[in-house]
């Protein structure tokens, strides 16, 4: 009992500050209702929150935009994360494909759109390209990066130990890197996630980032920042799933 | 009658410090025997290090022979075990799967042979409760004990150890050194141990091997006769680390 008390009571002091801001916010709408327009007020939002789940469109691009972030974010994985471990191991790898990486990195994902667009018209191919552009560099770099720094003295050890060119890799250097390629997801899922919505403001036909744009045309404020909200609390999930499986995985860190 | 395990003939290696050249080791010769506990000691530059990384098989001699029962060292091998001074204990396995990691590559060793090694090093090392643990929920004392199973269980022929008690703190070295000597009595591993302190050679050597640097040579190999568990007062015991610091300081001023 004491202890629900004490979480209660954390949780409450951890937002208060929040709290206060909405409040705030909804009062000042309340006096100036002629604004109302351009920023509704809290329960506006959550109105059109309710309305817009009721007739499903929300769900829908939820939906949509998942689905999106998932395959890009896995294709991103698949590519990007043996490619990385091969170029850590490999000179002639990492001669012929760090300069190719090392040119096309500082594109934003961003800049791909048009292109990406003549390439595959305003589909959902479209955006998935474009967000995983945006996983795809900062799960390369970091799993890279990650595998190339292990300490020597575990591989000395290995070695010593007789270790195999199998075992080295799949008892040594994928669990030592492993840290690092977490780094690289939790980053390019921000990355990823963010591409999603520009991608899908520009050109799609569902999705929270048409939802939004879908709000500008019709001049409906309250659905922009129901969509808005949606994606930050969306984003906050996703990253938090992350972390509790690398909680897991990295259960042998010293996390003092 | 003793066999030789490891015979170094002429051996030397350079190395290259900025536009200097060092000597890590400068025609060295010396043999060991077969069941033979041998403390390397000596300033640091000394090729003490370098000569225990040969015989692991990491570094190669610039000129020069290392024998292992005859044969020249060729690379790394589970008949040559190291105990790093860093533990060098995989973080990712616990304790029990660090003890098995030599295991799984040595050939002719079954699952449940496997297992059967691991639980009686397990007992030597007096940490049964904490096989499953991971490294860094352990004192240094006790990784220092694992990576000692870790290096006994694949049976070598020779147990190579590079200062492997220098981070502990004194009561914990003193302790580890005991623990050593009990664990070893039931294996049959010649042991090479690298080390700057001449109290633990005294009380752990059957050869004291002192070397001196700039270049690393062999100045005196020492043998001990008397009995282990040494008493470090005892005279004979006194007077041979009085001469061994003698050799040390006049080879380093």
């Amino acid at each position: 009992m004491k202890n629900t008390y004490r979480t209660a009571t954390n949780v409450l002091k951890t937002y208060l500050p929040l709290m206060i801001a909405v409040i705030v916010w909804e009062l000042y709408v309340r006096i100036h209702p002629e604004i109302s327009i351009f920023l509704p007020s809290p329960s506006d939002v959550f109105a059109a929150f309710v309305d817009l789940i009721a007739k499903g469109t929300l769900q829908t691009d939820i939906y949509a935009s998942l689905k999106r972030v998932f395959i890009a974010i896995s294709v991103a994985g698949a590519i990007g994360y043996p490619l990385a471990l091969v170029m850590a191991m490999s000179k002639p790898a990492q001669w012929f494909f760090e300069p190719i990486i090392n040119f096309f990195r500082p594109i934003p994902p961003l800049a791909w759109i048009p292109l990406s667009i003549v390439w595959f018209g305003i589909s959902d191919s479209q955006n998935i390209f474009i967000i995983f552009l945006g996983a795809f560099f900062p799960i390369l770099l970091n799993t890279y990066e990650g595998a190339r720094s292990i300490n020597d003295i575990y591989i000395r050890a290995a070695r010593n130990l007789g270790a195999t060119r199998i075992s080295m890799f799949f008892r040594i250097i994928l669990p030592a890197a492993l840290p690092a390629m977490f780094v690289g997801l939790r980053v390019g899922g921000g990355v990823a996630w963010m591409a999603l919505v520009a991608g899908e403001l520009v050109a799609a036909s569902s999705g929270l980032g048409h939802l939004i744009s879908q709000g500008r045309l019709l001049f409906k404020s309250d659905q922009i920042i129901v969509g808005m909200v949606t994606i930050g609390i969306i984003g906050i999930l996703l990253d938090s799933a992350v972390l509790s499986i690398q909680r897991i995985l990295l259960r042998w860190k010293d996390t003092r | 009658m003793t066999k030789r395990i490891i015979e170094v003939r002429n051996a030397s290696k350079l190395f290259k410090d900025g536009r200097a050249t060092v000597h890590a080791l400068d025609a060295v010769n010396i043999s060991f025997n077969e069941d033979d506990f041998i403390c390397l000691v000596g300033p640091s530059g000394c090729g003490k290090s370098t000569l225990l990384n040969v015989f692991a098989g990491f570094e190669q001699l610039d000129s020069g022979q290392v024998s292992m029962f005859g044969s020249t060292l060729q690379g790394p091998s589970v008949d040559r075990t190291m105990v790093f001074q860093e533990y060098a204990l995989f973080p990712w396995m616990t304790v029990y799967q660090n003890i098995e990691f030599g295991l799984l590559h040595k050939e002719g060793v079954s699952a449940s042979d496997r297992a059967d090694i691991i639980k009686r090093y397990l007992s030597v090392i007096e940490l049964e409760v904490f096989e499953h643990k991971y490294p860094h929920q352990l004192s240094g004392g006790m990784r220092q004990r694992v990576a000692i199973a870790r290096a006994l269980a694949v049976d070598p022929r020779l147990l190579l150890m590079d200062e492997p008690f220098a981070a502990l703190d004194s009561f914990t070295r003193e302790k580890m050194q005991d623990e050593l000597l009990r664990i070893l009595a039931r294996e049959n591993a010649a042991v090479v141990f690298v080390t700057h302190s001449i109290e633990e050679a005294l009380k752990l050597a059957d050869v004291i091997v002192v070397m001196s640097p700039r270049p690393g040579r062999v100045v005196k190999e020492i043998r001990l006769n008397s009995q282990k568990p040494r008493d470090l007062s005892d005279p004979d015991i006194v007077e041979t680390g009085r001469c061994i610091r003698e050799l040390l300081h006049a080879t380093s001023s």
